[in-house]
This record gives C-alpha cells, structure tokens and sequence, in this order.
C-alpha cells in the first residue's frame, strides 16, 4: 500500500504540475451527487468511499457530497460526480446539453441503477443514448486501469439473486478521446451497507462497491 | 532494578507453547476452559504472527535444531535455479501476503537439490519446486509437488496451524488432567509452568496449579534449577504468587551461580510446616507504589523480556496499575515517544474488559501501535464495550487526524454511553475540521437528548451551509415536533439547499403549522425548491392550498409532476381542470407526468389512459406498460389495454409484453423458490 501512495503521490504531483486538475484539487476534493429530471435527487448513494480514499491515498476529500443540480453551472466546480435512482427519469432539455459539455471539458459521471433498478437501467441508457447519439456505452475491459488504481478487484461481486443476478457483471462506461469519463452499473454501486437508512433489497447490487467506487474516483482524479 | 518479581515474560521464549493463540485474557479468578480451536482463530493466529519478510534457515540442519527448540513445524522448500516453476513460486505464491503472514509459523528452510543432493535425496524429491512439510520432531506431514498457487496454499497452512492448535489443546488437557490427579510425570512439570507463558493457556493452568492442596512447592522449586529461562520464569511466578516474595531469585542469572542464598531460601520454604500459611496462598497482591514504577520502568526499557514480564505482572493488579501510570507520567514530563505509547498501550489494554468477543491486548496495541487502517478498526471494535470503552474513545477524539476524531465520533455514539453528549458537545467546541464538525452533527441526530438537540438548534444559523443541512437532518431524525420555530427560520434561508433541507424536515416531523410558509415557496425562484415545497404540503395537506397549486400547474411545466404526485399522496384526485391544462401540453411534459405516477388507481386512471391513447408511440407505450403493470385492477384500464391489443401497433403489443414478461419471470421466480 505504500508503495502504491507514493505512486499517486507522484501522479498527483505530475498533474498538478501538467494543470490536469481542475483548481478545486488544490484543496480536498469535493464531489456531487446529482439532481436531475428536475426532480429526482442521488439520494442512497454511501460516502464511505471518501473516507476510504482519505485514508489509502495520498488524496484530500471532503468527506460528504455536495448536493448540486446537473442543469447548473456550479456542476463544473465539481470534478466527480454521482448520479443513482430507483425509477425511470427524463433528462431535461438543459441537462442534456449541460451534462455533455461537462463530460466533455474534464468531469467524470459515475452512475448507479439504485439496487438493479430496471426502470432507472432502461432510462439512463435511453437518455444517455440522447446525449452522446454517437458514443455507445460499452463494457470496460477487465484489464482497465479502473479495476487497479488502488484496490486490485479482479471480479464485481454481488449478492448472487435478485434482479439482475443472472446478467452479466461488468462496468460499462463512455469514453472521451481516450479517457473513460463516465462509468455505469446497472447492477448498482450505491454500497448501500453504508448508508443510513437505505437499503438494497431485491436487488443484486456490487458488494464489493467500496472498494470499485474508491478506484473509480481515483482514476477520475488522476487519469 | 528489581528482577525478582515473578510474573512472566514468557511471550518470548519458545517451547511446545510457544506459539501466541488469539484468545481474550482472562482476568483472575474466572473460569477459562479452553476453547475449541474455532474458525477464525486460524486467520487471527496467522495475523498475530505477521512479519515483514520470511526468514529462511541457512540449511536443513540448522531448521532441525530450531524446529525441536521451539516447537514449530518446518517447511522445507526444495527447488533449483533452473527450474521455471520455482521462479514464479517465488514471485506469485510465496510473494502472497496471505501466504507469508502463515508461514510466520512455521521453520522454513529453502534447498537448492542441485547443492545439497544429501538432503534432496533424504526426501526423495524427484522434481521442483516441492514443499514438504514436517512435525517439529522431523516427520513427515505433507507434500505439495509442483507449482502450488497461492490460494491451495493457504489452505493447506491453515488445516496445518489448526491441526497443531488442537494437539496442543489435547496436550495441555492431559497434562492439567494428570496434575489434577496427582500423577504429573516430573519431566512434565516444564512443560506445565511453560504453559502460563501462552496467553491461550495461562488462565486455565494457573488456575489448575493454585488449586492444588497441598501446593506443589518441591517441584516447583527444584524448576528454579532448570537449564531454560522460560522453565525458571514460570515457576518463579506461581512460587511468588504462593509465598508473597521472591526471596531474592533472579531467574536471569544461569543456576546455580550467584542465586543460591536465594535457592536456600526458596527450598527452606519449601519443606516448612507452615509455608502454606492458614491454606490459602498470597494470591493477586496489591502492588506497591514503588514496585509499579519499578515495573513502568522495565515496561519502557530496551529489555522485551523485561517489558513482557512487567505488562503481565502489572495485569494483575489493573485498579494500582492505572494511577500508577498516571503518577508515572507525571513525574516523568519528558518521556520519549516510543515509551508514552506502550504507557498508553497499557492503561488501554486495562482500561476496555473482556467482553462481546474483545481482546483487551490485542485492540490495545492495535489502537497504538496500528496504520491508520488498522487503528480505525480498532475503533469501531472497542464499541462493543460500550460504556466502558468510553474513556479510551474519547482520547481519540484530540487525535491529531481529523480521520481518527471522525471515527472516534462514530464510535463514541455506536456505545450509547450517556457521556456521549458532552464529549461531543466539547469537541465541537474547538473542533476546526469541517469533516469532523458534519460528522459530530450528524450523529448527534442518533442521541435522544436535549442538549445534543440545543447544539443543533445553533447550528441552524451557521454560514456553512453544509452544517446548516445536516443539524436538519438530524433534528428531523430526533422526531421532536418543538421545532416549528427554528425550521421555519431556515424557510426562509437565502440558500436554496438550506430551504430545500428545512422544507423536508417540516414534511419529515409534520409541521403544519408551517404550512402557509411552505405553500409561499411554491413560488420559489428556485424550481427545486419549488417541487420540494409541493412534495412537503403532500405530507402536510394540501388542503386550501389546491387553487394555489391548480394556478401553478397551469403555469409551471416542471411542477405539473411532482403536483399530481402530492395529490395523489394527499388522496385526492386529479382535478378536471388540471387534466384540461395536461392535454393542451406536449408530450415531453406529459411523460414527466407520467414519471410521478407511481400507482394507478380511480384518482387517477383517467390521465394514464388519456395518455395510453395517445397518437404519440412513446407517450402510449409509457401509458400502456403503467396500465399493465399496475392498473389492471380497474375496468376502465382493462378496456383500454384490451382495445390496444386488438389493434395489433407492434410497438404498443411490445410494451405491454414487455411488462407481461417481467410479470412471468417474477412469478418464475417465486415458484422456483428464490428472492
């Protein structure tokens, strides 16, 4: 593990020194989570992955997320961000527009179907087909740099039932010239074992989101 | 410095006990039959014995001799330097840290058969790279040939480290058995008082030599003789816990030089008529001020065995211990770093009980000496003694790592301890970290209790916004309906999260006396804040509010939604009015609509089967899949999806399948028994 510090360490300096961060990664990082449709909020989504890459790496988060409306412009102050829900959603016409250019000048999207959510799965993938017409998600390969940043995960891990428990398992993601700029899980990330007052039941969410979540945001940062 | 005290440093010296077992320390006096080897003590014991790297005997010999010595099993590891195979044994087996935290267990001897043929031959190894495994006598155990990856390997170190745990077990029980009875061989009396150097064996054994009438004072006086430390510590400590003194005997020093005015004492003691004074020996005496200090010092020394034997020692006597490190720091302000921690490691271990599984030692050291992994898990283990556990928390709420204070927050409250409140209450205080302010916040929402409520109430004006949202949360939490007046401030908030936060506490706690506030923030500039408001007055009734909320959803797009959703959760149906307003609009604003539909019922069938019967496909398929999931309890939503299958659209039959099929592999799925 030390080894793998001083490596971001080291990664970290090289971006800042190449302004690869945005300004905000002089401080600790702050992170969103995301209202959309107008109305849905990315509520039962666990932080605990904040505190987990405060203690792994050499990274400073804040370690709570900040609650902010993928129309705005604040959006862009926000170099990570999380959007989950249980039900089916319609982008509005502005948040299509804001969401792509976000994506496209350095944020990074991380989106959970809440629980294996079938209704959010099919929305998502409808409205993200609507924002990038020409950038199909596609499965990440199992040797992306994601499945290694910090915690080697060699498999996505779930309950084993529960809707979507016999799909296929992997992480599906857009990319942007040659960066993954948008991950997604349709069997869900929300690590709802740490989270008060949510839960996971029916569905066949990743157990080992904890740590995919913490490689996530650190290939986000430092990629 | 004094030696002469008896207690053990016995954690250090190697005999067939020699291994440390993962068990609670027993305090005195309490029963502690051994317990069978249970699942995870196998993980726990390899945890324990951790080490960087793996140390490998210069050669077969010379592991023989350490394996009899200290009573580990071997693994001899037969490879050659050209062998392909041994390399990436080297590089992916052995490099598992899983695997080398179990080998910490074992003697381990590499030989290369290309030079040393004697010993390649001896265990006819035809092949590399071959793992052997053997008894500490030499004997064969088992044999892994070829490539073994890590995972099998584990696995077989376990069953190994399992195996020796039980025999040791079994080994122990006849010999406590045989004392019992009287029938202990002499030769088997080392092996007895070797025993209480195992923290795993200590209590039981201890127990079983103090029980015996008369005392077994010969024997153990003629063990101060014996040639091995370990022998000589152990029976010292049973002999001075019998007479109340050590009569001077160092058992350091290599008998019988030097201790033979002290042997003739102990001996004299031995054979006398009254050495067992009215039958009950000195037992768990109360340590003197002066002996503490003398044992702090020892504690704190270079010496380890030294140090273990103060910490057993000063173990038993928790109540003087604890002022005496105290007086101990006290009068020694410019201790070094290296001391303050083992100080500190100490009064933990006796300050938490055994208790709910928790090894007072081991989280003891772990809260000291730990990574900051490994010290935050200390944390949240010690919870589980509760309030007792609450004196050693709050020490980490002034750790300089805002982390550390986070986690310390957590833990403090997950021990309910009534405390809690006013440890919390001190760090906010003086507390600089934002993380740790959110979090102290957060958790007071878990603590029943007036103060913990008067501490959010102030936050509810500070100009961090964040802190502002969480005391929110919590007071909502708390389910106190006082509040009214202090929520309602925050209505009125110029940040928009901060309204949106009061406007779900008023929902969440049923303030209706803040309802004419909430139905004024339908009028929000922000539109969020704006369909949190129509969601509150859901909960809250929307009673005169519904001209309000019919002008607004004639105006308002983006709240045509969320209105229907909080009339249809107030139970009141959709106003003919509105569905005039609904049909003249496009379909992009109906299918928000259709988003706050979550069933479809008599209130509101009417607009679902409006928007089934669409000419647009995708507001009729949103429409239709709604009506075939959830609305075929009503006549009129039958009709309707009856008369689009007979129409036969291909994609209005699709999505009314779509949902049929769910229903099926749902109704599959409870037949076949699962989830």
């Amino acid at each position: 593990m030390k080894t793998r510090k001083t490596w971001i360490k080291l990664l970290m300096a090289a971006a800042s020194l190449l302004g690869a961060l945005p300004e905000v990664c002089a401080e600790a990082i702050q992170c969103a989570n995301l209202i959309y449709g107008g109305t849905h909020t990315s509520r039962c989504f666990s932080d605990e992955f904040l505190s987990a890459v405060q203690k792994d790496t050499t990274i400073e988060t804040e370690r709570r997320f900040k609650t902010v409306k993928l129309a705005s412009d604040e959006l862009f102050k926000y170099p990570f961000t999380v959007l989950t829900g249980e039900k089916d959603f319609h982008f509005t016409a502005d948040e299509r527009k804001n969401l792509k250019r976000y994506l496209e000048s350095g944020g990074f999207l991380l989106v959970s179907a809440g629980c294996s959510n079938q209704e959010f799965d099919k929305a998502f993938r409808r409205e993200i087909k609507a924002v990038f017409e020409d950038k199909p998600l596609g499965a990440l390969a199992a040797d992306h740099t994601i499945y290694r940043t910090v915690h080697p995960v060699a498999e996505l891990k779930t309950k084993g039932h529960g809707y979507g428990a016999n799909e296929k398992i992997a992480l599906e993601g857009l990319t942007v010239g040659e960066k993954t700029v948008l991950v997604y899980s349709k069997h869900g990330l929300n690590d709802t074992a740490h989270t008060e007052g949510c839960c996971c039941c029916g569905g066949s969410e990743i157990t080992n989101a904890l740590e995919v979540n913490v490689n996530i945001l650190v290939y986000a940062l430092l990629y | 410095m004094r030696l002469s005290h008896s207690s053990l440093a016995l954690s250090c010296c190697f005999l067939w006990l020699a291994t440390v077992q993962a068990v609670p320390a027993h305090r005195p006096g309490t029963s502690a039959p051994l317990a069978p080897p249970a699942a995870g003590m196998v993980d726990e014991l390899a945890r324990k014995l951790a080490v960087e790297g793996l140390k490998w005997a210069p050669d077969w010999g010379a592991a023989q001799r350490v394996a009899a010595r200290e009573n580990l099993p071997v693994l001899a590891y037969f490879h050659s330097p050209l062998c392909n195979w041994c390399a990436r044994m080297d590089e992916e087996t052995l490099a598992s840290p899983e695997v080398r935290r179990r080998l910490a267990g074992f003697v381990l001897v590499k030989v290369n058969i290309l030079e040393d043929e004697k010993t390649a031959a001896r265990f006819r190894i035809r092949a590399t790279p071959s793992l052997v495994f053997l008894n500490p006598e030499g004997r064969e155990s088992l044999r892994l040939d070829g490539f073994t990856q890590a995972e099998r390997l584990v696995g077989v170190l376990d069953g190994i480290l399992a195996n020796r745990l039980q025999s040791q077990d079994q080994r122990l029980q006849t010999l406590l058995a045989q004392l019992r009875e009287g029938k202990l061989p002499d030769e088997a009396w080392a092996e007895v008082v070797v025993a209480l150097g195992n923290e795993r064996y200590r209590a039981p054994t201890e127990q079983a030599l103090l029980a015996l009438r008369p005392l077994p004072r010969v024997a153990l006086v003629r063990l101060l003789e014996h040639g091995l430390l370990t022998v000589r510590l152990g029976a010292l400590e049973v002999l001075e816990e019998m007479a109340g003194d050590d009569f001077g005997f160092n058992p350091w020093r290599d008998p019988p030089a030097d201790n033979e005015e002290a042997l003739g004492k102990w001996r004299q003691w031995s054979t006398a008529t009254n050495a067992d004074g009215a039958g009950q020996p000195a037992f768990f005496r109360v340590l003197a001020a002066a002996e503490i200090g003398d044992l702090l010092q020892d504690l704190i020394g270079d010496d380890p065995d030294r140090a273990a034997r103060a910490r057993r020692l000063l173990r038993k006597d928790p109540d003087s211990c604890l002022e005496g490190i105290a007086a101990f720091v006290a009068a020694h302000p410019g201790l070094p770093a290296g001391a303050g921690r083992r100080l500190r490691e100490l009064r933990y271990a006796l300050q938490l009980p055994v208790v709910n599984g928790l090894d007072p030692s081991s989280v003891a050291h772990r809260l000291v000496f730990g990574n900051m992994d490994v010290r935050l898990k200390a944390l949240r283990d010690v919870a589980v003694a509760r309030q007792q556990a609450v004196p050693v928390i709050a020490e980490f709420l002034g750790d300089p790592d805002a982390l550390v204070r986070e986690t310390a927050v957590d833990a403090l409250v997950t021990t309910g301890g009534r405390e809690a409140v006013g440890l919390l209450e001190a760090l906010l205080q003086k507390e600089t970290d934002a993380n740790v302010v959110y979090v102290v916040l957060r958790q007071l929402g878990n603590l029943r209790s007036k103060k913990g409520l008067g501490m959010l109430l102030r936050y509810l004006e500070d100009p961090n916004e964040d802190f502002v949202i969480v005391a929110l949360e919590s007071i909502a939490k708390l389910r106190v309906d006082t509040v009214g007046e202090a929520v309602g401030g925050c209505l009125k908030d110029r940040r928009w999260r901060v309204r949106t936060a009061a406007l779900k506490t008023a929902e969440v706690l049923t303030l209706r006396a803040l309802a004419p506030m909430v139905v004024a923030l339908l009028d929000d500039p922000d539109e969020f804040v704006r369909s949190s408001a129509v969601a509150t007055l859901a909960k809250l009734g929307v009673g005169d509010a519904l001209p309000k909320l019919e002008e607004i959803f004639a105006r308002d797009d983006a709240l045509k939604g969320p209105i229907v959703k909080a009339l249809l959760a107030a139970d009141q149906a959709i106003p003919a009015t509105m569905l005039q307003v609904l049909a003249a609009r496009p379909v992009s604003v109906k299918l928000a609509v259709l988003d706050n539909v979550e069933s479809v019922d008599a209130k509101v069938a009417v607009l679902v089967v409006a928007c089934a019967t669409d000419a647009d496909p995708d507001l009729a398929c949103a429409g239709l899949r709604l009506l075939a999931a959830k609305g075929l309890a009503q006549a009129s939503c039958q009709a309707t999806v009856a008369q689009q299958v007979q129409q036969g659209d291909r994609r209005r039959l699709l999505a009314i399948m779509e949902v049929a099929a769910v229903e099926t592999k749902v109704l599959l799925a409870r037949a076949a028994g699962r989830p």
